[in-house]
């Protein structure tokens, strides 16, 4: 009787995990959550996609927005070889109940991707099988472009924060490294903005400014460009908008340049057995340069085609 | 009127509204220029950056936000190039704007100046930028401004402006009409209701509804308007009670006259017939009216009896006042005759128009008729028809006349009836009244053609007897005589034997006045009465009788003149008892004297009196007399049989007769206070046997007061002694002519004592008159006379002396 009960047991177990591994097998897939439904998500899983199907991925590629994904996580996990989080909202959601399945967070700012990253390591066991794509753009790239873009400048003012994207450190490291002088001023509630503002304007000889969600909003953007229009001293930034807004040039990645080279790596990880890469910049990314301001400031700058290549071959060349 | 006032009123709103509109338009223009060059102004430091940096979005966002400016139409920026920076187009909302007519818009345009540079610590010539340190032209602001919007606004504020003086004026107009008509349409009220009231209506009123004053005059002319026609009301009122008045007035004094009263209208046609005219006329006022006045008013000449011409058609035609016509005769609807006086006269209005005529007419029949018998009553007698005293005295002045101037001799008769007074006094006055006229119908059937026959007076007639001589006269008197002897007029199976005395006076050339005819005729009828009755006597000039009998005549006069001046006195003379035993007080007989010329005695005047029926006045005033006398003397009132004197009073036949005379002493010893027993009547014996039945009356009336009665001169006339029966008398006074003689006559003495014995057979006093002597007195006392009287006895004396005698205690 005993036997048999075992062996019915037995029998059951066997089912089950027979049934989970077939399914398993049968449907495994890429879940890319993305934060939000908007146009700049739209065209990175556009991207991503294309990139993949032209690459014949062949596994069904599931995106789910991070709210739906909250809703049944289990559900979008089941099966899933890879979750693709896109954007700092859908990486945290899914870090939240997901301990097995690689996570491959992308367009995510350094910082966030750090901060997420650095919570689970206080509070629960960490995620090994987790990587990231950034969306901002390493210091050091920032350097290089000034350097080509305005061989004349010495000084690079920076602003420092409570969320700093960049350690000083190594800031000052690259800095050093490029051949300029970083001049860096605290920002944050304790340091008025236009005690900073001044200051940094009146030391340095271009600013830097890097996305700090702490320290960086849209009204702090323009009263950083109106100063440095006051200051003449031009302003180097990290988005399109940022130079059409007044800032004199700017590296930064779009949605489809990292849509693409985040496709490129699930392609090099499918490969390689999905063990996820090294947490990277984009390299492919953009430069943007504001002539027209650069004529009012009296300055001559090469185009920004010329100024990528030539920034490319700097990269390739470190 | 207001609505004119409100021209200038609206001339300076319109011009104030103009001015004000056009600053308006002005200010809108102006301010869209300011707010051009405003906007501009404001715009381009606002681009100053962008153009710098060369941020369009900026720029867009600007440009944008100036375009949400109102009337901005397109915002164009450009660099110092000249280069679009951006365009943005209301139109389009976009860059590039389109095209906007010239002229409808305003562009303004601003520089965009580079703004001071701050200085940067460590200005190292090789620092980033370019250290500008003048301001220096970035660009430019254009910045066009629609003027559409403006231009509606401005057509809008000349609309409302408009829009505003319409509704101004129209409000003010509804205003100024509404205020017109509050004040206007009650002015006119007022005037309508003024002229209304001019005009008579009184009952008129204004509504009353408007404030203010105007309500107050409202009310004030509503207020005069009910005085006054309460006025007209109570004047009508009053108007209208006085016509009605009138017209009672006019109408009961149309019927209360006596006269008929016709009017009629200004045909002829009859408008109103008075109670009278109806009467007469025969015509009730239902069928008079409406007719002419012919077929109602048949009138004809009375003498040539043919229709006469119409008082009232004379009055119509000429306007006149039409009276008389005396001759006309009125024949009334029933064929009754009237003979009629009219009077028609015209009325007439205001204008002088007739519109008709009042017809007043009056039956004179009746009046005609009174004429006449007046007329024939004035010449005639109204009891015997014959002619009367002044017919006949006037025929007598003609005759005489005509006798004087020689033509014929004539005589004048002068006839009194006998006994007429019996049978007056037997058979009453109706009988006297039917005996004159049966004999004056037999006179009248006696007389000649030509003489004249007429009633005097009473019983007296008169003859004239014409062309015939005194003899002739004399004969035809005497067959007068005899008719009248001839004659037997029976009267309630009585009859009575009449005759007459006849006086006859011849009329000629020779005979005096008229009056001395008639005086002499008079005295020769008295003449023969005196000769013993149914006698004619012709007047004779040397008549000692007729001498006399003038004498008479002109007592007449002096008595009368006694009468009404007091010429008559009273004298008295004592009656004392004389028998042995008699206590009896004596008797004061009361006598009658006339004091003219001289004292004159009764005896010359009573003849006369009595023969002119003037004893009945002289006794009343000695019965008067005589009673205040006895009231002044014994005013006691004590009296009677026993201890007091009496009075005797005479009375004469006439005043026994006289229906009225009793009745007189009875009032007179109402009045005079005196006991009738001091009072004695004395009447004559002829006299009562005269008056037999008057003198039983008064007898018994005046005894049944306590008067006594003396029976006086009782003897003379030779009567019964059987009357004395019927005579409730107390004394008996023996006529003092048998008296006087009975010491001489033994015959008189012998009366004397008859008398005596019978009178005291007769239980009654004798008093002995006339009592001259002491023998006779003695005489009288022997055969037991009771009463002297005579100047043997005492003197006749003033009755006032009485006063004397009795102070003296001699009279009680």
């Amino acid at each position: 009787m005993p036997f048999l009960v075992i062996r019915a047991l037995m029998i059951l177990v066997a089912l089950f995990w027979l049934e989970k591994s077939a399914a398993a097998n049968g449907e495994e897939r890429l879940l890319v959550v993305i934060s939000d439904n908007n146009s700049i998500y739209k065209k990175f899983t556009s991207t991503f996609q294309s990139v993949l199907n032209a690459h014949d991925f062949g596994l069904p590629v599931d995106v789910v927005t991070a709210w739906s994904y909250r809703r049944t996580p289990a559900e979008y996990l089941e099966k899933t070889l890879l979750v693709v989080s896109v954007g700092a909202k859908a990486t945290e959601e899914v870090m939240r109940g997901n301990r097995e399945i690689p996570l491959y967070a992308t367009l995510i700012p350094r910082q966030a991707f750090k901060g997420i990253t650095a919570q689970g390591q206080s509070g629960k066991p960490p995620n090994t099988k987790i990587s990231a794509v950034f969306l901002d753009q390493p210091v050091s790239r920032q350097f290089n472009l000034i350097k080509l873009a305005l061989p004349q400048v010495r000084r690079i003012g920076m602003f420092t924060g409570s969320s700093v994207t960049v350690p000083q450190n190594l800031a000052e490291e690259e800095a050093g490294k490029a051949g300029f002088s970083l001049v860096t001023e605290k920002l944050g509630q304790n340091y008025p903005l236009a005690t900073a503002i001044d200051r940094i304007f009146r030391k340095s000889d271009i600013l830097l400014v890097l996305p700090d969600p702490g320290i960086i909003d849209t009204k702090t953007a323009s009263t950083i460009l109106m100063s440095s229009y006051r200051y003449r001293r031009p302003v180097a930034a990290y988005s399109e908008a940022y130079v059409k807004a007044g800032a004199l040039l700017a590296v930064y990645s779009t949605p489809e340049q990292i849509g693409r080279y985040t496709a490129n790596q699930v392609l090099a990880m499918k490969k390689n057995h999905w063990i996820l890469p090294e947490e990277s910049y984009s390299t492919e990314y953009s430069i943007e340069v504001n002539h027209w301001l650069a004529r009012s400031l009296g300055l001559t700058i090469t185009t920004k085609h010329k100024l990528l290549r030539e920034l490319k071959k700097l990269e390739q060349v470190d | 009127m207001l609505v004119m006032a409100l021209v200038p009123a609206s001339i300076i709103a319109v011009a104030l509204s103009a001015h004000y509109g056009w600053q308006q338009v002005s200010d809108l223009k102006r301010n869209l220029k300011d707010r051009g060059k405003a906007i501009s102004r404001q715009l381009a430091p606002a681009c100053e950056y962008g153009v710098f940096s060369g941020n369009r979005e900026q720029l867009k966002t600007l440009a944008m936000a100036a375009l949400r400016e109102e009337d901005v139409t397109e915002v164009t920026i450009t660099s110092i190039s000249g280069e679009v920076l951006v365009q943005v187009n209301a139109n389009r909302g976009k860059d590039n704007s389109g095209d906007l007519a010239e002229g409808a818009y305003y562009s303004y345009q601003s520089p965009i100046l580079q703004s001071e540079l701050i200085e940067p610590d460590g200005n190292d010539p090789n620092s980033v930028g370019k250290n500008v340190k003048q301001p220096e032209k970035l660009g430019s602001v254009t910045v066009k401004l629609s003027t559409e919007e403006t231009t509606r606004r401005i057509y809008t504020v000349i609309t409302y402006n408009v829009v505003i003086i319409l509704f101004g004026l129209g409000c003010t107009f509804y205003v100024v009409r509404r205020m017109a008509r509050q004040i206007a349409e009650p002015i006119k009220e007022l005037s309508r209701a003024v002229t209304e009231i001019k005009s008579g209506k009184l009952d008129y009123r204004v509504p009353v509804g408007s404030g203010w004053e105007l309500g107050m005059l409202e009310e004030g002319i509503n207020s005069m308007a009910e005085t006054l026609d309460q006025a007209k009301i109570r004047e009508k009122a009053q108007a209208e009670d006085a016509i009605y008045l009138e017209q009672i007035r006019a109408q009961v004094t149309l019927e209360s006259i006596g006269d008929g009263v016709i009017a009629t209208d200004a045909t002829g046609d009859i408008v109103y017939i008075n109670q009278v005219a109806e009467q007469i006329t025969g015509w009730q006022t239902s069928d008079a009216v409406g007719r002419h006045l012919t077929d109602v008013y048949l009138i004809s000449e009375l003498k040539i009896n043919q229709e006469a011409s119409y008082p009232i058609g004379l009055c119509l035609q000429g306007g006149q006042i039409v009276r008389n016509h005396e001759n006309h005769i009125l024949v009334s609807k029933n064929k009754r005759k009237y003979l009629i006086e009219d009077t028609a006269s015209p009325i007439k209005d205001r204008q002088g128009n007739i519109i008709g005529a009042v017809l007043v007419f009056r039956d004179v029949t009746e009046v005609r008729h009174m004429a006449r018998k007046m007329e024939f009553l004035a010449h005639h007698d109204p009891l015997t028809g014959l002619l009367n005293r002044n017919e006949f005295e006037a025929r007598l002045q003609d005759i005489l006349a005509g006798a004087r101037n020689g033509f014929g001799d004539h005589a004048l008769c002068y006839m009194d009836l006998d006994q007429f007074k019996i049978v007056n006094d037997t058979s009453g006055h109706i009988a006297g009244d039917e005996l004159l006229k049966q004999l004056a119908v037999l006179l009248q059937g006696r007389v000649r053609g030509n003489d004249v026959l007429a009633r005097l007076g009473g019983d007296e007639f008169g003859i004239i007897i014409k062309d015939c001589n005194i003899n002739e006269a004399k004969h035809i008197a005497e067959s007068f005589k005899q008719l009248v002897s001839d004659f037997r007029f029976t009267w309630k199976n009585r009859t009575f034997d009449i005759g007459c005395s006849i006086g006859l006076v011849p009329i000629t050339a020779g005979s005096g006045s008229m009056t001395d005819l008639l005086s002499a005729a008079d005295s020769a009828c008295y003449i023969a009465k005196d000769r013993g009755r149914n006698y004619v006597h012709v007047y004779q000039e040397d008549d000692v009788d007729l001498a006399k009998r003038h004498g008479e005549m002109q007592w007449v006069q002096r008595l009368k003149e006694a009468l009404k001046l007091g010429h008559f006195v009273l004298y008295c003379q004592k009656i004392i008892p004389i028998a042995d035993g008699n206590k009896s007080p004596e008797i004061y007989e009361i006598l009658l004297r006339v004091q003219d010329t001289g004292l004159t005695l009764p005896e010359i005047f009573i003849p006369a009196a009595e023969r002119y029926y003037l004893m009945p006045d002289i006794d009343r005033w000695v019965v008067q007399e005589s009673f205040r006398t006895i009231e002044s003397l014994f005013s006691d009132k004590a009296g009677g049989s026993n201890g007091v004197a009496k009075f005797s009073i005479n009375l004469s036949g006439q005043s026994i007769c006289d229906d009225k005379f009793l009745d007189f002493v009875l009032e007179q010893f109402q009045k005079i206070n005196i006991d009738p027993r001091r009072v004695c009547f004395e009447i004559t014996e002829t006299a009562a046997i005269e008056n037999l039945t008057r003198a039983q009356t008064f007898i018994s009336a005046v005894k049944k007061l306590g008067c006594w009665f003396a029976l006086d001169d009782f003897g003379s006339g030779l009567s019964s002694f059987g009357y004395l029966k019927s005579l409730s008398v107390d004394y008996i006074k023996i006529d003092g002519s048998f008296v006087a003689d009975v010491m001489k006559d033994p015959i008189d003495a012998a009366m004397v004592g008859a008398i005596n014995e019978i009178g005291h057979i007769m239980g009654l006093a004798t008093v002995a008159e006339s009592v001259e002597d002491i023998d006779t007195l003695n005489m009288l006392k022997e055969i037991k006379v009771d009463y002297a009287q005579g100047r043997g006895i005492s003197e006749v004396m003033p009755l006032a002396e009485l006063t004397l005698l009795r102070d003296e205690g001699k009279v009680k």
